[in-house]
């Protein structure tokens, strides 16, 4: 079976966590991505969390995530015996993914026009911060500033409490999702048209897009308000063991659950429909009779009367989920790096061209010689 | 058969996909598709509309509307939907019914791709199963999304993004540094796992114009979101380190974090702050008048700041508590990452937005001119265009079913009449929940 992408070769320049990932998902549905590095390597190459050992430049955990299925090359584009050679291996590409602030590569000779000259046809993505254009485009920004301004951080927090924005780098992993479904359309238009283009992918967008019914709801007047606690109504509260969530969207759900954590007397539909005005009695009575659960017991007895449940799995739970585990979900590979690990799998399965995860993640300049050599750019 | 029709100049202009699917995951997947231009057509329900558009046809119409004599109906004037399902055309059909299920069929020689969100044993009981499709349209294409995927233990337990965030290992990393795990504030996983189905129906039609081929695929919500915290389980795997929440903070990086300002017409006001270089870092001690901060010892370079970081907190907080955040954003903002918080509405007035002309104001035939969030990126050749709001419910039946099958009214009409198809509300519906 063939991957999707097979026929493709992608020139990854992107640096840190959302053209990356971009690139990787691309890598990972069967282009020949090759990743190229500054001397010395791409910052992301320090990105916590690091391991203990081992040369500095391959200690990431997270660049080894975002960079397995890549194979890895150095060449100093400030140099121009290095530009030659990056032009080089464009006229044997496809799409470009890259992330320098905007008019970097066009101030090295190497922007669109420079790309699209070599090798027409080019796709050329860029997935920064704020897009190629507009006002703040030179702006200093990380994923706190995209989370405030997209409005994420004001939903996602406790009334009492500051806004939140969500954990680690999920506006640039967002972001690098969104970038692989956009340079998708524009290799499907160059499949049919055999015209190339440039893609410009902000980050602060890509995170605003998907605030889009809240932003509706503000003018609709119809917002949630947030809570000033945590309540089982809303999000996870304790379990015995942890802690669960239940979000009873239904009447019939409502009425199961509340059989099932023996709260028969507020089963009835009117304590569903009422749930607003007496939200107060209903958590005072509700979470007392999770709290004395575990929460697997509960998911599963929850579960069997099809009503919908959750636990709140930390990273080693999950990783050994038996449902994960059955679906063969996570999949071995020797990182040098690292050693021998489980790594998460497809984030969706094809029948007929299916992901793969083929090679670990490059050490830095590890096939910068066979790649030159087999594009036909080798050094002089 | 019908000339392929576009909408827009997006890349997916000729594409045709008749889709089942609602709520957020499974509108927000074929809202993409739709924005880069493919023809979607959306298969309702009128006895069981989508989720997001209403529970009951009996639910209030928002008060916003009152002067709005169009805004009659809750399933048309509900945010949720309204903001996920533009240029899409919606076809009601009753698939409980031989015949809505029968013209179902008779359309699929017509798509490209058919993509559902319905629970695992759904599709098998509507007798629209992958080998049936197949048998119709060999090189279909079905993308399926559901909470868990279609094998496995939990193949058949119900689950959203409220659920999923938890179950996918996301709520345990969400949340303050001294508090509970906490989902976010709309449900995160449904957006990752749709975004990802679009990319999914994109290589699958690559797939199929490279080899005639076409294929199934099985999206489970959970392992999608997994894959987005990749480096937390590949940490885990390699040291054994289980992740757990910091707020606003970096694992490495001081300062970082949301600082209250001084209140504002409206209520609070706050800021995000953060420091990535020693130069940020710098230009923050100078713009904010203490340049005592930057000889301070224990802030003189990171690892200090990072040691240090509940007393710079302290410090930093001190200070903003006293400022304007728009000041404070429009003094810091080109020398560090500082923006103010946006609540709501005022996401659209950032001005890089505004001038990017991200957001789309759109006519919305009952709810009429508001704001969405547009479309969320920019193609220099193939740039899609919006060309319609939300459809109201079976808004196009008519118009699809005459342009694919060649109804003729009278046929329509009973049908209609039998509430197999048509707008708003089944006939005989009592008016109850």
């Amino acid at each position: 079976m063939a991957a999707a992408l097979s026929d493709l070769r992608v020139i990854d320049l992107s640096q840190e966590v959302a053209g990356p990932f971009c690139a990787r998902l691309l890598a990972d549905f069967g282009a020949d991505v090759i990743k190229v590095e500054p001397p010395g390597g791409e910052p992301g190459r320090r990105l916590p969390p690091l391991v203990d050992d081992g040369p500095e430049p391959e200690r990431s955990v997270y660049f080894t995530y975002l960079n397995s299925n890549k194979r890895g090359v150095v060449l100093d584009l400030e140099a121009a015996a290095d530009r030659e050679r990056l032009l080089a291996l464009v006229r044997d590409a496809d799409v470009v993914v890259e992330s320098f602030a905007p008019g970097y590569l066009e101030g090295l000779g190497l922007g669109f026009a420079a790309l699209e000259a070599t090798k027409p046809g080019i796709i050329l993505t860029s997935v920064t911060p704020w897009g190629q254009t507009g006002p703040w485009r030179d702006r200093p920004a990380t994923d706190l500033t995209a989370y405030a301004l997209s409005g994420w951080a004001e939903t996602n927090r406790f009334v009492g409490r500051p806004p939140l924005k969500g954990s680690g780098y999920q506006a640039s992993m967002y972001a690098g999702n969104a970038a692989f479904l956009t340079t998708l359309g524009a290799i499907h238009y160059r499949d049919r048209h055999g015209v190339g283009q440039q893609v410009d992918v902000s980050i602060l967008e890509s995170l605003t897009e998907i605030f889009g019914p809240r932003f509706l709801q503000a003018q609709h007047g119809s917002e949630t308000p947030r809570p000033s606690r945590p309540d089982f109504l809303s999000g996870p509260v304790p379990s015995a063991d942890g802690y669960f969530s239940m979000t009873l969207s239904r009447a019939w759900f409502w009425r199961d659950a509340m059989t099932v954590l023996g709260l028969p007397e507020l089963a009835d539909a009117d304590s569903f429909l009422n749930r607003q005005s007496k939200r107060d009695e209903l958590i005072a009575r509700a979470e007392p009779a999770i709290a004395a659960r575990p929460k697997e017991a509960l998911f599963e007895e929850l579960a069997a009367f099809r009503a919908v449940s959750g636990m709140v799995l930390s990273a080693d739970e999950a990783f050994s989920n038996r449902h994960v585990r059955e679906r063969d979900f996570f999949v071995p590979i020797d990182q040098p790096a690292l050693g021998r690990v489980e790594m998460t799998g497809p984030p969706f399965r094809m029948s007929a061209s299916p992901w793969a995860l083929r090679r670990p993640s490059p050490r830095l300049g590890e096939h910068t010689e066979a790649v030159l050599a087999e594009l036909g750019a080798a050094r002089a | 058969v019908p000339e392929r029709p576009t909408s827009g100049n997006g890349p997916l202009a000729g594409v045709r996909a008749f889709v089942l699917t609602h709520a957020w995951m499974g509108t927000f997947s074929t809202e993409l598709l739709a924005l880069m231009g493919a023809d979607v057509i959306q298969i309702e329900s009128r006895q069981r509309p989508d989720s997001w558009r209403t529970h009951t046809y009996a639910a209030r119409v928002p008060e916003v509307f009152r002067d709005r004599p169009e805004a009659k109906h809750a399933e048309n004037t509900n945010a949720l939907y309204n903001s996920v399902n533009l240029n899409k055309r919606s076809l009601t059909l009753n698939l409980q019914d031989a015949r809505g299920l029968a013209l179902y069929k008779r359309l699929i020689p017509f798509t490209d791709l058919v993509v559902e969100n319905f629970t695992s044993r759904v599709l098998g009981n509507l007798d629209l199963d992958y080998n049936t499709l197949r048998s119709i349209k060999p090189d279909v294409i079905l993308v399926r999304m559901a909470a868990y995927g279609h094998s496995g233990p939990y193949e058949h337990y119900p689950g959203i993004g409220g659920t999923i965030e938890p179950m996918s290992g996301m709520s345990y990393l969400h949340g303050y540094e001294d508090g509970p795990p906490m989902n976010s504030g709309q449900m995160y996983p449904d957006p990752v796992a749709a975004t990802y189905a679009a990319s999914a129906c994109l290589l699958a039609l690559r797939h199929r114009d490279r080899t005639g081929e076409g294929q199934v695929v099985d999206l489970s919500m959970q392992e999608a979101n997994m894959t987005m915290i990749g480096d937390v389980y590949l940490d885990y795997a390699a040291t054994g380190r289980v992740r757990g929440r910091l707020g606003n903070r970096h694992l490495t990086l001081a300062p970082h974090n949301i600082y209250a300002c001084r209140p504002a017409t409206g209520g609070e006001r706050w800021i995000a702050i953060a420091a990535r270089d020693e130069v940020e870092w710098q230009a923050l001690c100078r713009l904010a008048g203490h340049p005592e901060w930057e000889s301070d010892e224990r802030f003189l370079d990171n690892g200090g700041r990072k040691r240090n970081e509940a007393a710079l907190d302290v410090l930093i907080s001190a200070w903003t508590r006293d400022q304007d955040a728009d000041e404070l954003e429009e003094r810091l903002g080109r020398s560090l990452p500082a923006a103010r918080v946006r609540t709501g509405v005022e996401i659209r007035d950032v001005p890089q937005q505004v001038e990017r002309g991200f957001f789309a104001r759109l006519t919305h035939p009952e709810t009429g001119p508001l704001d969405y969030a547009g479309v969320p990126f920019r193609m220099s050749v193939s740039q899609p265009e919006i060309v319609r709001p939300a459809p109201l419910l079976g808004e196009h039946s008519w118009e699809v079913l005459r342009e694919y099958l060649d109804m003729d009214e009278a046929e329509y009409e009973s049908l209609v009449a039998d509430g197999v198809t048509g707008m708003g509300a089944p006939p005989g519906w009592d008016g109850k929940p």
